[in-house]
């Protein structure tokens, strides 16, 4: 039987006894076995539990995880002749760049940040006439990058609640008034110039622009968040009685409430303290603050629009986003001071030392990737899977990348489906391509990325408080104000928060949409007889092309290209596809349209929209 | 529920016959009850109408705002039939209106403690009568169970759809109406900044596409072939299955709808409300859920509800004006909903923030109208009730978000069972229960 090491199992509880930790610490309750977690050699394992992917179709679904695009035709040859070549290729692909902007869409959707439906900062004073997509990135990718940072710097995944610094770009930089070099990188080091802690993506600008904190709340949703996303450990989701004979708009008395009413006491004597770290960041921040500070030429205080707690000139660029004299506002309202779970803290910093060293970071974070990695949620990953996974992460340093490494290379990630009927068994069936990956493949597929001019004809006339409503270029599968990233199931960050994995009657009308324009792109591109090497998929035929053998040698190249399966010419993937492509160029007459056609279908194909 | 191969081919087969179903289903399969939402996001201030609060010193209603030099901006109480609602016919004249025009088929239920104080879990309860994101709103499920047979189960032009397991019976249109760019080949993108690219570069003729979904469904097949696990593969590729022949059929019958709606603009509640009454007559789906249009979280200045009301109630008004031309208002339901209400005081910044007791406004066929279910106390808290008859009763129970959302399904005939089970729906304004 498969068990944990006793002796290794203790030696993580003794390391944290001040902090609290219900089950992932409870030498009592003996997880699930699974074959990632350290075994006892002497004991004979089972049987297999689930039916694996094909090396090649393991690869295929590791590829697209962790770099959004398929493998190469050579990638695929070289682990169908020698499974055990998936190991390097997974370690190469860990530390390429794709792997990267991977890490900032798993972050992105753990965020919430990419939420171009909420107002982004105007292009007013030093950025008027910028595009307002240019802003929005440069807002919204803010603390993405710091993650991308620490990734692609390989310090440990702790930092990111730890680091001493910021990343920034230019335009943010003059938002926020912050050193940048123009000769360097577009993103590069800096530091917050206002009195604010450093502790990584707890001291970010945008993080806490998105994740507000209205009326009485007191920064408590943003502990919450805090809570929910690095500790799993989740505040709202318990329903809560508000007695009517509270006065919930006055913040004093809401206070006291929480601290000595018995029905209040249980959350908040926890909650509290975790949002008193919060002081010093405005609680509300719109776009649309810093346009009417414009408006009120940013010297003189609003007479009568909310919101009213700070003057303009804070909201004026380089906004002052961490306010020095509020910090210690807690105090003011008479809550509770700065603690994590009964830990007193001073500030942020603070805060970010206390949750990585709380065992229930490591395990949430690998409760995060894992379930990220394979479309479930977090609460929903099994706690065996994931104690096994967190002893992975924690042995390597906080390695983001072992960690990754560990879960494409698990047992049940190369699985597809159970050969046993037991509820806890970790498998982990079809994957449904997210609107990040597809647009990724399809653009290394076929070129084509879809871009479009998101400017109104008018855009720039229609002048208001906020300024002018010119968007620039816009890449619609990124969009939501514009394009489709929710609508092919995706989140908006603000509504939408959460994948739909399962496909939908939008998401299809997108799909063959995108489907149809990139065929007709790569078609006429790789049609128009540009250098062989040039090619993007059609590298067999010419546009005069039609006989049957080589048009059926192009089909296996494409199955294969497209769908990392390799066929034979006679197959039934190949005469189906050939058919499509015969029939279209005998109704049409035309080789362009019977590619197109066939491109797309392959495009469309189940085969590459699960995996 | 498991899936078998037999029910993936039988759904496939129908996929690759699609356009002989659009054709049945313009025929007559249209669903026989159809339900409209309209999501008043944020947060509504319910003593500006719904739950009058004069008497009570605990509360600061509307009447905070009156203007003492004008003698027309006088808050009042006035009953219609016997709803009684707060007015004001200088700030808030189509809330008079349109009780006016409109009571004997307006059902007002009030006090349905919500659970919790802040927005996204209040939006989670209200919408789904569950604590999970994962789940099906109420109006998901009514729209896969009663459109079961159209393009589309609903269609969501709230912008927060939840959609659960249903997700393939869900049609959603986009912030800026971008689903008619998807629908109608007339309507191109415009090209990137730098004319790299000109739209479209593709587009399939309907032969074309009637050959690609034949040979999608195939391909579904042979990969069903593979990995069949009766479950939850299974499920997946039926759903795929069952999305592709519902896109098709809804882009074959629905572009003509769509005309309706603006590029690049959020479409108003006036234009949601034309919408959504053609969608609905056109069988494209049997319930849609609109966005008030406007934002209700008034924490600061909540003089802004005045603006707020008369929207939504002039809004309101065009839709049931809608509904009752085009004889739609026959088996057509409206729900107006907001996921919870607004503290009984005025804080600081003359705003209010959040009260976890919510109400409702329900429309139309199948509603008991003319009355008021339900009620607060004087601090605008839920008040226990009498489920039978909605009548304030200490000795009855009180209502959670859950019991009027499986009260909800019921009332448009759906089985809410399934769906929230041991929960007791709530559903006193149901006509013929």
């Amino acid at each position: 039987m498969w068990r944990l090491s006793v002796s290794h199992w203790s030696l993580r509880c003794g390391r944290n006894t001040l902090l609290a930790l219900a089950v992932a610490c409870d030498p009592g309750s003996t997880p699930a076995p699974d074959p990632v977690i350290d075994s006892d050699p002497t004991v004979e394992p089972p049987g297999p539990q689930v039916e694996p992917l094909s090396p090649t179709q393991h690869l295929v679904r590791a590829s697209l995880v962790l770099r959004g695009l398929l493998p190469s035709p050579d990638e695929l040859r070289a682990v169908r002749d020698d499974p055990t070549r998936i190991e390097p290729l997974v370690d190469a692909w860990l530390e390429s760049p794709e792997f990267l902007e991977v890490m900032k869409d798993l972050h992105a959707e753990l965020l919430q940040v990419r939420a171009d439906v909420i107002e982004p900062l105007p292009a007013k004073g030093p950025l008027a006439g910028r595009k307002l997509n240019e802003l929005y990135e440069a807002h919204s990718e803010e603390p993405l990058e710091l993650v991308r940072h620490v990734i692609a710097n390989d310090r440990p995944y702790t930092e990111v609640l730890t680091a001493d610094y910021m990343l920034t770009n230019e335009p943010l930089s003059i938002m926020y008034g912050l050193d940048y070099d123009p000769a360097g990188p577009a993103w590069q080091v800096s530091r917050w110039s206002d009195e604010r802690p450093h502790a990584g993506l707890l001291s970010s600008a945008e993080l806490w622009r998105r994740h507000e904190s209205a009326g009485s709340n007191f920064h408590r949703l943003r502990a919450n968040f805090i809570a929910d996303t690095f500790l799993c450990a989740d505040f709202a989701n318990r329903d809560i009685a508000v007695s009517g004979e509270v006065t919930i708009s006055d913040e004093l008395e809401v206070a006291a409430v929480t601290r000595t009413d018995p029905g209040c006491v249980a959350c908040h004597q926890a909650l509290d303290p975790l949002a008193a770290f919060f002081w010093g960041f405005h609680r509300r921040f719109k776009g649309n603050f810093t346009a009417r500070a414009y408006e009120s030429g940013c010297d003189t205080r609003w007479e009568s629009s909310p919101p009213t707690e700070y003057p303009p000139e804070v909201y004026c660029y380089p906004i002052k986003g961490w306010i020095p004299a509020e910090q210690q506002d807690w105090e003011t309202w008479q809550l509770r001071p700065p603690a994590f779970y009964g830990h007193p803290g001073h500030d942020l910093r603070d805060l970010g030392a206390m949750i990585i060293e709380d065992p229930r970071f490591s395990q949430c974070i690998a409760r995060q990737f894992y379930g990220w990695f394979t479309q479930q949620d977090k609460e929903e990953v099994p706690l065996s899977v994931a104690i096994a996974l967190q002893h992975t992460f924690e042995d390597s340093g906080f390695d983001t990348k072992a960690l990754a490494r560990a879960i494409v290379l698990s047992e049940s990630f190369r699985s597809y489906r159970a050969l046993v009927d037991e509820p806890d068994q970790p498998v982990v069936g079809l994957q449904t391509i997210r609107p990040e990956q597809y647009a990724r493949a399809v653009q290394d597929l076929t070129g084509f990325a879809w871009r479009v001019n998101a400017d109104l004809p008018s855009c720039d006339e229609h002048v208001d408080a906020y300024g002018d409503r010119c968007w620039g270029e816009v890449d619609l599968m990124r969009s939501d104000l514009f394009g489709y990233r929710a609508m092919f199931g995706g989140i908006t960050g603000n509504f939408v928060t959460r994948p739909t994995y399962t496909p939908t009657p939008t998401k299809e009308l997108v799909a063959h949409r995108f489907a149809y324009e990139a065929a007709g792109h790569v078609v006429d591109h790789d049609l128009a007889n540009p250098p062989p090497a040039a090619r993007r998929l059609l590298t067999l035929v010419t546009p005069t092309t039609t006989d049957e053998p080589t048009v059926r040698l192009q089909l296996q190249a494409l199955h294969l290209r497209m769908h990392g399966l390799f066929v034979e010419v006679d197959s039934p993937e190949v005469d189906g596809t050939w058919a499509l492509f015969s029939d279209a160029l005998t109704r049409h007459g035309d080789v362009r349209d019977a590619w197109k056609l066939t491109i797309s279908a392959l495009l469309l194909d189940p085969a590459l929209m699960f995996y | 529920m498991s899936w078998s191969r037999r029910q993936l081919l039988t759904t496939a087969g129908a996929l690759a016959f699609a356009p002989r179903l659009v054709r049945a289903a313009r025929g007559g399969s249209s669903a026989d009850r159809k339900l409209i939402v309209v999501m008043c996001d944020g947060g509504w201030d319910t003593t500006f109408c719904y739950d009058p609060k004069f008497s009570s010193p605990y509360i600061d209603g509307p009447w905070v705002d009156e203007d003492p030099n004008n003698p027309l901006d006088r808050e009042g109480v006035r009953s219609y039939g016997d709803i009684t609602i707060t007015v004001n016919d200088l700030k808030r004249p189509s809330v008079s209106r349109f009780f006016e025009r409109w009571s004997d088929q307006a059902a007002v239920v009030n006090g349905t403690w919500i659970g919790s104080l802040a927005h996204p879990p209040c939006r989670v309860r209200a919408l789904t009568g569950s604590t999970l994101q994962t789940s099906p709103s109420f109006a998901t499920i009514i729209g896969a169970e009663l459109g079961a047979s159209l393009p589309l189960g609903s269609i969501d032009m709230s912008g927060m759809a939840f959609t659960g397991p249903l997700a393939a019976t869900v049609g959603q249109v986009g912030f800026q109406n971008q689903l008619k760019l998807l629908v109608k080949d007339d309507a191109n993108f415009p090209p990137p900044l730098d004319g790299s690219i000109a739209y479209p570069q593709y587009l399939p003729t309907e032969d074309d596409r009637a050959a690609l979904f034949a040979h999608l469904a195939a391909r579904h097949e042979q990969l069903l072939a593979r990995v069949d696990d009766g479950g939850f593969n299974a499920r997946k590729l039926a759903d795929r299955i069952e999305s592709m022949a519902r896109a098709q059929r809804f882009r074959t019958t629905g572009a003509e709808a769509l005309d309706l709606l603006t590029l690049g603009a959020a479409p108003t509640l006036r234009e949601q409300a034309d919408l959504a009454v053609e969608l609905l007559r056109s069988d494209l789906a049997a319930t849609v859920s609109l966005n008030s249009g406007v934002f209700w979280d008034t924490h600061a200045l909540n003089v802004g509800q005045h603006g707020l009301w008369e929207h939504l109630f002039d809004g309101l008004d065009h839709l049931m004006d809608r509904l009752t031309e085009t004889g739609m208002i026959e088996h057509t339901t409206v729900v107006a909903i907001s996921e919870m209400t607004r503290s009984p005081t005025l804080n600081l910044n003359a705003g209010k923030d959040h009260w976890p007791h919510a109400s409702a406004l329900l429309l139309g066929a199948g509603v008991i109208g003319g009355r008021v279910y339900g009620g607060t106390d004087e601090r605008g808290e839920s008040l226990h009730v009498d489920y039978a008859t909605g009548e304030v009763d200490p000795a009855g129970g009180l209502v959670r978000y859950d019991n009027l959302a499986a009260g909800l399904v019921q009332l448009m005939g759906v089985d809410p069972g399934p769906w929230y089970r041991e929960v007791v729906p709530y559903l006193p304004f149901a006509a013929g229960v």
